[in-house]
């Protein structure tokens, strides 16, 4: 069983990948880079030679290949999101495969633990928190903590999205709000109809 | 705001957190888990009372994120551990005294009990349950709750254990059952019994929905574009039945330890507003629609739970509004029944 952290921006990567999975019987994408982009991904909605400017100074010779989740060149057994992963799910995910079991994540949105935590809704306050439309499980470390969910987990099942720029746009601007959605989620499917109506 | 039609025993008076409460809770922390609404920066809580803690039985703030429920109901407990092939019960629960419930939540208590003891009755609730005190206080309405519209604006003295109110002379504690008499001995406060039910302070005008026609009246409105309508805004988080203090729904995992024949299954609140919610073996989901699991949560309350316990299972405490993000208003939706079903204002 192998698990493998971040995406292939190297050709090199790109075999060592390859191998990984030729080599392993399961294979568990680790984090949100290897399971749907994560940051590097945004680099699809950026000019690579302003990045290569601005991010990567002094670095011109830099060759990136385009950025995409491990699954483009892979078969993924088991994903596990988030940035950084948590530690829950892999623990859970270990264990229930050394029971046989299939492992329990969850699917539904971070509202519900942050509920439960009785934690300050950050929506009523007017922030613009992805926590409605943005799947569990890290145990809402950011809700918690008085921040924002980013949304690094990726969208929850069947997110409402009309419904949540709505009532998201209220507390920021469209370009800051876009910006939230791209900084984890640049390829994420759900998400693309939004990106599609905004061009930089 | 209108004038509140008195109560029997002077709910209307506020209710001030003394030195003396205090210490009596303090005191009866000595033996059993004593919860009480608390302060948690911006939220409302109950918290088990320590000697740093200030007791607020009559806070601006009129609502606590989690009903009191979950002293009975946890979040998230353990049915039952594993080894290999003997099973190892739960720890056993403690005697819990909640203290600082309004009327609204001391009846949706009545009402949550009464659907846990139906059937073979829930073992982990009930057995909590039966070692569970209840402590009224009177309440302060808010723009958010509409008790008089269900019916849980009333308390009947057997359904409650005590009742702290204000009186003339001072705090009197009213005692509605021998249990919660016993409890009393050590109060600073004097103990009087009382028979008559306990009123909410509400509108004088105010007049309960149709709730014997609303189960009906629900079935009919199925399909409805009002639904369509509410799914439009809902966003699905689940928020309005984590909060709610008629919610029970759960689901059961495994978890399992490195040595796979030791572990333990576990209970959580589940929610019928989310997707997984009737998702079954094989992938089939009987409630696919957002529109339809917003139908099952209003038919659930206003239909199942009015059918098999003539109570709806809302109390009109309004904590899914205020919590909810896209103010979804329960009251805007039974009206919308009521309207798409000819049986609204104009009708009556």
């Amino acid at each position: 069983m192998a698990f493998v952290d971040g995406v292939p921006a190297r050709r090199e990567e790109l075999k060592t990948l390859q191998e990984v999975r030729r080599r392993s019987e399961l294979l568990v994408s680790l984090g949100s880079c290897s399971s749907f982009g994560g940051v590097p991904a945004a680099q699809h909605f950026h000019d690579l030679s302003d990045l290569k400017k601005y991010v990567y100074k002094g670095m011109e010779d830099l060759h990136s290949l385009e950025i995409f989740p491990i699954s483009n060149y892979v078969r993924v057994d088991f994903q596990l999101r988030g940035c950084p992963a948590s530690k829950w799910e892999i623990l859970e995910t270990l264990t229930a495969l050394i029971a046989g079991r299939v492992p329990q994540l969850k699917s539904y949105p971070q509202c519900v633990d942050c509920k439960i935590r009785e934690n300050r809704c950050l929506l009523l306050d007017g922030l613009p928190c992805l926590g409605p439309i943005t799947r569990a499980g890290c145990g809402v470390v950011c809700p918690s903590a008085g921040v924002p969910c980013d949304g690094c987990r990726g969208p929850t099942e069947e997110p409402n999205l009309t419904s949540a720029v709505k009532l998201l746009s209220r507390g920021t601007t469209y370009p800051d709000l876009i910006r939230k959605f791209q900084k984890y989620c640049s390829l994420v499917p759900e998400y693309q109809e939004l990106f599609d109506k905004w061009k930089w | 705001m209108a004038e509140m039609t008195n109560t029997n025993i002077g709910l209307s008076r506020g209710l001030e957190s003394t030195p003396e409460l205090k210490r009596w809770l303090l005191e009866l922390a000595g033996s059993y888990q004593v919860l009480t609404p608390v302060e948690k920066g911006v939220n409302r809580v109950f918290a088990e009372i320590s000697p740093g803690l200030e007791v607020v039985p009559d806070a601006p703030q009129e609502r606590t994120v989690l009903p009191a429920k979950k002293a009975f109901l946890p979040p998230e407990e353990p049915l039952f551990g594993f080894e290999k092939d003997l099973l190892k019960p739960p720890p056993q629960p403690p005697g819990t005294v909640i203290f600082g419930l309004r009327v609204c939540e001391l009846s949706a208590d009545r009402l949550l009990t009464a659907a846990m003891e139906s059937g073979p009755g829930d073992y982990p609730f009930t057995s909590r349950r039966r070692l569970g005190f209840t402590i009224g206080v009177p309440c302060r309405r808010s723009a958010a709750c509409f008790c008089e519209k269900t019916g849980h604006d009333r308390i009947g003295a057997g359904d409650f254990d005590l009742f702290l109110a204000s009186s003339e002379e001072g705090p009197v504690l009213w005692a509605g059952t021998v249990e919660g008499r016993e409890l009393a001995q050590g109060a600073p406060f004097p103990v009087r019994a009382i028979e008559e039910e306990i009123r909410a302070p509400v509108p004088p005008d105010s007049q309960a929905w149709p709730l014997d026609a609303l189960p009906g009246l629900l079935r009919e409105s199925f399909g409805a574009t009002m639904w369509e309508e509410l799914a439009t805004r809902c966003l699905g988080c689940g928020n309005c039945t984590v909060v709610c203090p008629l919610c029970y729904c759960f689901f059961t995992r495994d978890e399992t330890g490195w040595d796979p024949s030791v572990g333990r299954r576990l209970r959580h609140w589940d929610s019928c507003q989310l997707v997984a919610f009737a998702r079954v073996a094989g992938g089939h989901n009987f409630r696919e629609a957002r529109s339809e699991r917003i139908w099952y949560r209003f038919s659930h309350k206003f239909m199942r739970m009015q059918e098999a316990f003539a109570r709806p299972g809302c109390s009109g405490c309004g904590a899914c509004l205020h919590f909810c993000p896209v103010d979804i208003d329960p009251r805007r939706v039974i009206e919308a029944v009521l309207e798409v079903t000819g049986s609204g204002q104009g009708a009556r």
